[in-house]
């Protein structure tokens, strides 16, 4: 079983990787099913992602009778309401699209705001945690950073001296975060390759 | 007549010479004249290097004397001269011998060794080297090969003839015999006659040429048609991976049946083909674990403190429970002075805000590319983004949005999180209710969602009917107006991405960068996004970049359309600086405090 | 009606902010469960989505239609729903082995054509830059490209984390790469200044958002 798994992602990783480098070929015929497949499987496994949640983790929280129990309780509750009004409601409408717009986006929001104030009080105390150069240069790049978002120093116009200076800075981030993405693509590549050759099987869980 | 290059010492050799005049060593493509017993017709001669090399030609004593006859007087001169005062050098080292048949350049590194290590016998010497050595398979065999022999004498130490194998006279004679007889003084070493790299590793040629003779020597005397051990440079050495994994090896091992064989015959050390499956050689593989350094151990610590805070709780600087409730106060106190610092404004509108006067340049591009949209060609804009930044990308898409619907630019909306394609509906029926003439069902179709994140893309990439084919509403999206006409994903004039992860942007560029002629891409990204997109957008893969809250107000500056971006820039910018302030005000209490507590207790100590 | 319903969603929309800023309080019970109703919430309404939007429209439309081929991915679909079971999570391996392997190639594709050559691209454009222009605005061009190349080079060297043993000694990798990677470690400190700014600059944006819609909808109720 475990080979065969293994030759069904190696085979459909192969012909999608050729893909890319042989477009327009015979290759296309046989990827395209394959990402199609492969696109419906991820929208699935999403859906057993949810259903894990709430019927595994949640309700066997009811069932073991977790301190949490009634929190877990109205999880159930509200996931069960919202499929059914789905189902009677079409997805594509306004009414049901205000679950999203009116109470997802509401919460999450006010979250985001709750976390930049914890944020801010955790960065009182960034040179407490890391009382190093490279602690002190990231302590002083946040606040400089900060400042330039704000727009608080657009008087320097008046300064061409300082407008350069803050000109550069600005970019300064830009070597760093390109040296990152660079990192970034060589290590998916890195393991996209030890999944193709079987080094890693992450998919025999 | 053309010059000859010394496959030896690389140096410049005139045609006629057999020998190279530097080091001696036999020149390739040099013809004898004929001898007596030259091979028939047929037959072809090989040259007189390769000839030594596979030892199946012995080399005639008149080589070797040739070029004394050619050169010219001067040199023969010189050459007495020299030849005297190794005539000294060698009777103080006590050293008159001399391989017959090998390169002299070899000869010389012999003589090098130490006098006590070279007058001893090959006998004395096997036996000392399997005294002194862990019994090996390899050592087995050199003493089974000693014991067949009858433990004879090292000059009669050459093992019998295989059958078959013709041997000269002077490979069955003695060594020392063998050497007397060939009657060519050997030269004895001059530093100056060295290369630099051989001069400059000197204790390394004289260990491994005492360890050569100790055993290999006998071995010379019957393969003497062949040639001798070469010394390879420390670099060579160092990157041949048999002695990398096993420096000491022994000797034994190195017969001269198998030196003998391949292109590198001759040279010693070389890698040897056979018989390596005696040995079990132990793989210079690195370790399969992580080797850091207590830097890199320690910041990744840092990082998993970071990201999992309940660790602190239990670590030994754990805050007390005294401490908790300061904390909590503190926490409320930054709090209530960033929502004064958000809500003042409002309050106060006379509280002065500075207006950036220089528009990012990616900003200007995003304007420039909108603008040059061919009047019915759609645009494509496509989501992902959580619901808590929806907030911010509302106001940062607002007047990409509305400058979109005010030329009348088909929409097809999608998104690759589920949520994704509600909200940016919503934010675009936002967008374009104040512009009037554009009707919103007739110029905008929601594709929704399209699960696989970046498998998704690729299959949007290659197919985007077949990827989206229906609206929200469930109906075929390609037969609706907006996008009736559009085939692939180059018939969009352009895509723009609303996300506020980086990711989400290098999936985009990655995907679509490989079609033939891709669509302009650009984006609209929260802040947290920007400094990681902006590389993107530098290297020409984003065409136009509005990120956050100051890129909106720097378009809506630029179209002179006021928004929300604009109203709420007082308290944004007034919050943000209060944010840096706060920050670093913490900074420079935690130094003065935590220097104060250190030299306290400094002083206690 | 209609402006009935929206005033019980701005209302609704309301009270949420409220409770959740009651965070900063503390992790009241009320506010647990407002984040286990929004939970249960996005839940349902993804479910709802990926039934219409995946199950309906691309396996069971294409199979009313006729297509046979539109059986496999119905046979995966259904060998994934499985892993919901402990005892037959393994039937869903192969379906899983399908998404990893189509998953990595399109990370090792990606990765290759467009941000490897991209950004390597991106790094060495002041070349073309500094040629195009004249004078001194070319040179400081070029200085300004050398110095980004170098701050990527560096940056992609600090995470070279192997280190040569060395007997008694700690672990140690190369001089020349802990020089590059010393200047990498100034970069990178910039860079993730600068992302962590982004993050606290988006935080406060939404901040600056609720605060905008708590107080609009104050007036609105006021007046």
């Amino acid at each position: 079983m475990k080979v065969l798994n293994y030759l069904i992602a190696a085979i459909t990783g192969l012909i999608v990787l050729l893909g890319y480098f042989f477009p327009g070929t015979g290759i296309s015929l046989a990827r395209s099913p394959l990402l199609d497949w492969a696109v419906t499987l991820s929208g699935v496994a999403g859906l057993v992602a949810i259903l894990n949640l709430v019927f595994h983790v949640h309700w066997k929280r009811i069932q073991d009778k977790h301190p949490r129990r009634l929190y877990s309780g109205a999880l159930i509750v509200t996931f069960l309401l919202t499929v059914v009004a789905g189902v009677f409601l079409d997805p594509g409408s306004a009414g049901f699209q205000k679950l999203v717009t009116r109470v997802q986006v509401p919460v999450e929001s006010t979250l985001m705001a709750v976390l930049a104030i914890t944020l801010v009080f955790a960065s009182l105390k960034l040179l407490q945690r890391q009382r190093n150069w490279m602690g002190f240069l990231f302590f002083l790049s946040v606040i400089i950073f900060l400042v330039l978002n704000s727009g608080v120093l657009a008087f320097s116009t008046e300064i061409p001296i300082l407008t350069n200076l803050l000109s550069a800075f600005h970019r300064v981030p830009m070597a760093g975060a390109r040296g990152m993405l660079l990192g970034i693509a060589l290590g998916s590549l890195a393991t996209g390759i030890r999944v193709l050759i079987g080094s890693e099987k992450p998919y025999n869980g | 007549m053309a010059d000859i290059r010394c496959l030896i010492c690389n140096r410049m050799n005139d045609a006629s010479s057999p020998r190279c005049w530097y080091c001696r060593s036999p020149l390739p493509g040099y013809k004898e004249p004929p001898a007596p017993d030259e091979p028939g017709e047929g037959e072809i001669p090989e040259p007189e290097p390769l000839a030594e090399i596979s030892g199946r030609v012995e080399p005639t004593e008149e080589s070797g004397e040739s070029w004394e006859g050619e050169a010219p007087e001067w040199l023969a001169r010189i050459r007495m001269l020299k030849e005297q005062d190794e005539q000294k050098t060698r009777e103080t080292s006590g050293l008159d011998t001399e391989d017959s048949g090998l390169p002299e350049w070899i000869i010389n590194l012999r003589a090098a060794e130490p006098p006590v290590m070279a007058e001893k016998t090959a006998e004395e010497a096997l036996l000392e080297d399997s005294d002194a050595k862990a019994t090996t398979p390899a050592d087995t065999y050199a003493d089974s090969r000693f014991e067949e022999t009858g433990g004879r004498a090292s000059g009669e130490f050459t093992g019998e003839p295989v059958e078959g194998e013709t041997t000269s006279p002077a490979a069955n004679e003695p060594f020392e015999t063998a050497e007397l007889r060939d009657g060519q003084p050997a030269h004895p070493i001059f530093e100056d006659d060295l290369p630099e790299w051989l001069s400059a590793d000197a204790g390394m040629v004289e260990t491994h040429s005492s360890q050569k003779d100790q055993t290999a020597r006998p071995f010379i005397s019957k393969e003497e048609n062949k040639l001798a051990d070469g010394v390879l440079p420390a670099w060579l050495k160092a990157i041949r991976p048999l002695d990398a994994v096993s420096p000491a090896t022994p000797d034994a091992l190195y017969s001269p049946g198998e030196e003998g064989e391949g292109i590198l015959a001759g040279i010693s050390g070389t890698l040897r083909s056979q018989r390596l499956e005696d040995r079990e050689v132990k793989m210079p593989s690195r370790p399969h674990e992580l080797v850091v350094t207590p830097m890199q151990q320690k910041n990744a610590e840092l990082l998993y403190r970071l990201s999992n805070p309940d660790i602190e709780e239990t670590s030994p600087v754990a805050i007390t429970k005294k401490s908790r409730p300061q904390r909590k106060t503190l926490k409320i106190f930054a709090a209530v002075i960033l929502f004064l610092a958000v809500l003042l404004p409002y309050g106060f509108r006379s509280l002065p805000v500075i207006i950036p006067v220089l528009f990012p340049k990616e900003v200007v591009d995003t304007l420039g590319v909108i603008e040059g949209i061919p009047a019915g060609k759609p645009v494509l804009i496509a989501a992902q983004f959580e619901g808590g930044l929806a907030g911010e990308l509302t106001l940062s898409s607002e007047p990409v949005f509305q400058h979109l619907v005010s030329h009348g630019v088909p929409l097809a909306l999608m998104s690759t999180n589920a949520s994704g394609y509600a909200i940016l509906e919503e934010q675009l029926r936002r967008a374009s209710a104040g512009v009037s003439g554009y009707l919103f069902s007739e110029r905008v179709v929601n594709l929704g969602y399209l699960p696989g994140g970046t498998i998704g893309l690729i299959s949007l990439v290659g197919d985007i009917r077949a990827a989206l084919p229906y609206s929200t509403a469930l109906e075929p999206a390609w037969e609706t107006t907006p996008i009736a006409g559009a085939r692939t994903l180059a018939d969009f004039a352009a895509i723009l991405l609303l996300t506020d992860n980086p990711e989400i942007v290098r999936a985009w560029v990655e995907q679509t960068g490989r079609i033939e002629k891709p669509p302009i891409l650009l984006g609209v990204v929260s802040a947290q996004a920007a400094p990681l997109a902006q590389p993107y957008y530098d290297s020409g893969q984003v065409q136009g970049l509005v990120a956050g809250s100051s890129g909106a107000l720097a378009y809506q500056m630029i179209r002179q359309v006021p928004g929300k971006a604009s109203t709420t820039f007082a308290s944004y910018q007034f919050a943000l600086f209060i944010a840096a302030l706060l920050i670093f005000l913490g900074g420079v209490v935690s130094l003065v405090t935590t220097t104060g507590a250190a030299a306290h207790k400094k002083g206690r100590g | 009606m209609s402006f009935n319903t929206e005033v019980i969603w701005v209302v609704i929309s309301f009270i949420l902010t409220l409770v959740v800023f009651s965070f900063l309080l503390g992790d009241i019970p009320f506010f647990r469960f407002v984040s286990a109703v929004l939970i249960g919430m996005t839940a349902g309404y993804m479910t709802i989505v990926i039934i219409y939007q995946v199950l309906i429209a691309r396996l069971a439309v294409p199979l009313l239609q006729g297509s046979r081929v539109a059986l496999i991915p119905l046979l995966l679909s259904g060998m994934l729903l499985m892993k919901l079971s402990p005892r037959l999570s393994r039937l869903g391996n192969p379906s899983m082995a399908l998404l990893v392997g189509v998953g990595a190639a399109v990370a090792v594709g990606g990765a290759v054509l467009g941000t490897l050559f991209g950004q390597v691209k991106g790094a060495l454009v002041f070349v073309d830059l500094a040629r195009a222009q004249k004078g001194p605005t070319s040179l400081l061009l070029l200085v300004e490209g050398i110095f980004f190349l170098l701050g990527t080079l560096a940056t992609l060297f600090y995470f070279h984390f192997s280190a040569r043993k060395v007997k008694g000694k700690e672990p140690q990798a190369h001089w020349s790469i802990r020089l590059l990677s010393s200047v990498g470690r100034v970069f990178i400190a910039i860079t993730l200044g600068a992302v962590f700014a982004g993050v606290i600059t988006a935080g406060l944006t939404a901040l600056v958002e609720r605060a905008d819609f708590l107080l609009g909808t104050l007036l609105f109720w006021v007046r």
